[in-house]
């Protein structure tokens, strides 16, 4: 309990300074009818509430928030689509990840890891607007609501449209809805030109797996990338409502059996090294038209961002139907 | 242990039992080939062992399933006699690579020793084999001092079983991989191929030799060290081998197949009802029936979801679990 104490004063500091301002401002407004009826524009701004619709339903913002922790990494590259810094981040305590989802070192502090974010330094950095995943963090919704105002989008189990609309969403509690749009179809112009690039009659079917010591997990069409593919004009190798198959041996990969395979690690001492020397791995078509990529598994599997699905529409372009 | 009830026919029943457990052990194995979520039937699947035309269907079959199938019945039966060895060693019916911690120990080691050099490979092994000794030497000292009741060691073991899988656990999240490993955690055969095969064959027929080679000596540290020592044996170094035959067969099922549970409390327990009190008769059970049950598990491990796999050791826990609860309230009562 005495971890919980520091965070008490500080929020009741914020109360005491919150109320003192409501007072004062009532004050002003209250010796001066006049000022306030010469320039309405001044004072509109700092009232409005917003309502945001999100995945649990709706949430009161109040003015334009500014001190925003972020407990996925999709939410942090739409915030710095949008031009805003998170205060806190769920980075996993691995910054270099950060560093690698922006393309560019930012200061911010850590909150933990995705799965489970602590509380105690969320609340410490005292925000205005915390978002968070659907499917990871529903069950402390109700003690993040308690520290900030909070959205939840579904990032973890997101569609390329979800997370698309996730940028909209935000930039809407961020308190410019527009600019979250313009975001959003600047870059579907990109992709767009990335699309153009692929030849007509592309039909091979494209898969995602991602390997780990022990098993692959398999992307559907419901999945980012799957979602991502077919926006291209690409056919995802499995179409499913489920966006993640996991615990897959190498006969359910076989049984799939991709034209292209993306294999995405965290580097050596997968199952992507052993199961490429049985015998059986040669009978995939992806293997035996060599179209079996290594990828990044932080780009391809864990950020998807809006600036993630350019860069794997430009790697596809590049490597996989520019080779043709 | 029922020793009166097996004094008739005992032989002709033992021979049947080993001989019949063996045998379904096979046919459960081959029922196996015949399962996965490529649909190649069972009789495509026999047609392809039998062949040897290179085809997709008898790599599948050849390097997909049948090394699956081998690699169950090797951990099967390591854990089997693993566990009849450690039972021996500590005169404790209670005792089994898992419930005496040995497996966690494994574990920790290999998920260190993974986490440290990733493409660790094969060597995992010796890491496994070095944290299964280590728990296993402090359980063995734990045993020897004979402060510690049946109970209070099967209690000391799980809790040493229990902290590791926690130590585990602390690892995993601090590495943020978690979900990385789920079906090795839980123990399971779902990724075997040949090369794990090649990790395990030499360590399970090693010790299944040697347990049966020594089978008379170690036959006699169910009994008390004097009485042993009356008998011409050196207890000390008999029971020295057989907890170095109990770390090896466990230490090296843990690393291919990951902390598979429960085999190797209840195969010997099985085992000894069935065929009776002679340590010989039972070691066969064990290595004829180990397999059988594993295969059978992981059988049922791929059906409950199927076409997605379940970890064969969360079958085997849902079958044992009951089963230790048993027995730890019949050694009270005894």
């Amino acid at each position: 309990m005495s971890l919980l104490t520091p965070a008490h004063p500080r929020r009741l500091a914020a109360l005491v300074a919150a109320t003192a301002t409501a007072l004062l401002l009532t004050a002003c407004a209250a010796t001066s009818p006049g000022n306030a009826d010469a320039d309405p524009e001044a004072t509109t701004p700092v009232s409005t509430t917003r309502t945001i619709t999100h995945e649990l339903g709706e949430t009161e913002i109040d003015g334009d928030p500014e001190r925003v922790v972020a407990l996925e990494f999709s939410f942090v590259q739409a915030l710095d689509a949008l031009g805003v810094e998170p205060v806190g981040i769920a980075d996993d305590d691995e910054a270099d990840r950060i560093e690698q989802l922006l393309g560019k070192p930012i200061e911010y502090d850590s909150v933990g890891t995705r799965l489970e974010p602590n509380l105690e330094l969320v609340s410490s950095l005292d925000p205005d607007l915390i978002i968070a995943d659907l499917t990871r963090h529903t069950a402390i919704v109700e003690q993040l609501e308690q520290i900030a105002p909070t959205i939840v989008l579904n990032s973890w189990e997101g569609s390329y449209q979800d997370i698309k609309d996730s940028v909209v969403t935000i930039a809407d509690a961020l308190g410019d809805r527009s600019e979250g749009e313009d975001v959003v179809s600047e870059h579907e112009a990109r992709v767009a030109e990335l699309a153009a690039q692929i030849p007509e009659g592309e039909d091979r079917r494209f898969l995602l797996a991602v390997a780990t010591p022990d098993a692959m997990t398999l992307h559907t069409s419901s999945a980012f990338t799957g979602s991502v593919f077919e926006t291209l004009g690409l056919t995802p190798a499995i179409t499913a409502d489920e966006a993640l198959e996991s615990g897959v041996g190498i006969e359910r990969l076989l049984d799939v059996d991709p034209d292209v395979l993306f294999v995405a690690t965290d580097g050596p001492g997968t199952v992507f090294e052993t199961w490429q020397t049985n015998s059986a791995w040669a009978s995939m078509a992806a293997a035996a038209d060599g179209a079996i990529f290594e990828v990044d598994r932080n780009q391809w599997a864990r950020f998807r961002g809006l600036q993630t699905a350019e860069l794997i529409a430009e790697e596809i372009v590049q490597n996989v139907v520019g080779e043709r | 242990m029922p020793r009166t009830v097996h004094d008739r026919p005992r032989h002709v029943g033992a021979v049947a039992v080993i001989v019949g457990g063996a045998l379904a052990s096979v046919v459960v194995g081959l029922l196996s080939l015949g399962i996965g979520p490529t649909g190649i039937s069972w009789s495509d699947s026999l047609t392809a062992l039998l062949s040897d035309e290179p085809s997709r269907l008898r790599s599948l079959v050849i390097d997909v399933r049948l090394p699956r199938a081998v690699l169950a019945a090797l951990v099967g039966a390591s854990l089997a006699v693993a566990g009849l060895l450690a039972q021996a060693l500590t005169r404790n019916p209670l005792a089994s690579p898992q419930t005496f911690g040995i497996n966690a120990g494994a574990a920790v080691a290999i998920v260190l020793a993974t986490i440290a050099f990733p493409s660790l490979g094969a060597l995992g092994t010796v890491a496994a084999l070095i944290g299964a000794g280590t728990v296993g030497a402090l359980m063995w000292f734990l045993s020897t001092t004979g402060a510690v009741t049946v109970v209070g060691l099967a209690l000391a073991g799980m809790t040493v079983q229990i902290v590791l899988s926690a130590l585990v656990q602390a690892i995993l999240i601090m590495n943020n991989s978690t979900q990385d490993i789920v079906f090795w955690l839980a123990g399971s055969v779902t990724g075997a191929d040949w090369s794990d095969v090649a990790v395990l064959a030499p360590a399970t027929a090693a010790g299944c030799a040697v347990a049966l080679l020594g089978a008379r000596s170690f036959a006699l540290l169910t009994l008390d060290a004097f009485t042993a020592a009356s008998l011409g044996q050196h207890p000390a170094r008999v029971a020295g081998a057989a907890a170095v035959i109990v770390v090896v067969l466990a230490g090296a099922a843990v690393a291919v197949a990951g902390p598979i549970g429960f085999i190797g409390l209840i195969v010997p327990h099985i085992a000894r009802r069935l065929v009776g009190a002679r340590f010989l008769t039972q070691l066969l059970a064990c290595i004829a029936l180990g397999p059988l049950l594993l295969l059978a598990a992981d059988v049922l491990a791929r059906l409950v979801a199927f076409p997605t796999e379940t970890p064969a050791g969360i079958v085997t826990a849902l079958l044992g679990a009951p089963v230790f609860l048993i027995l730890a309230i019949r050694a009270r009562r005894a």
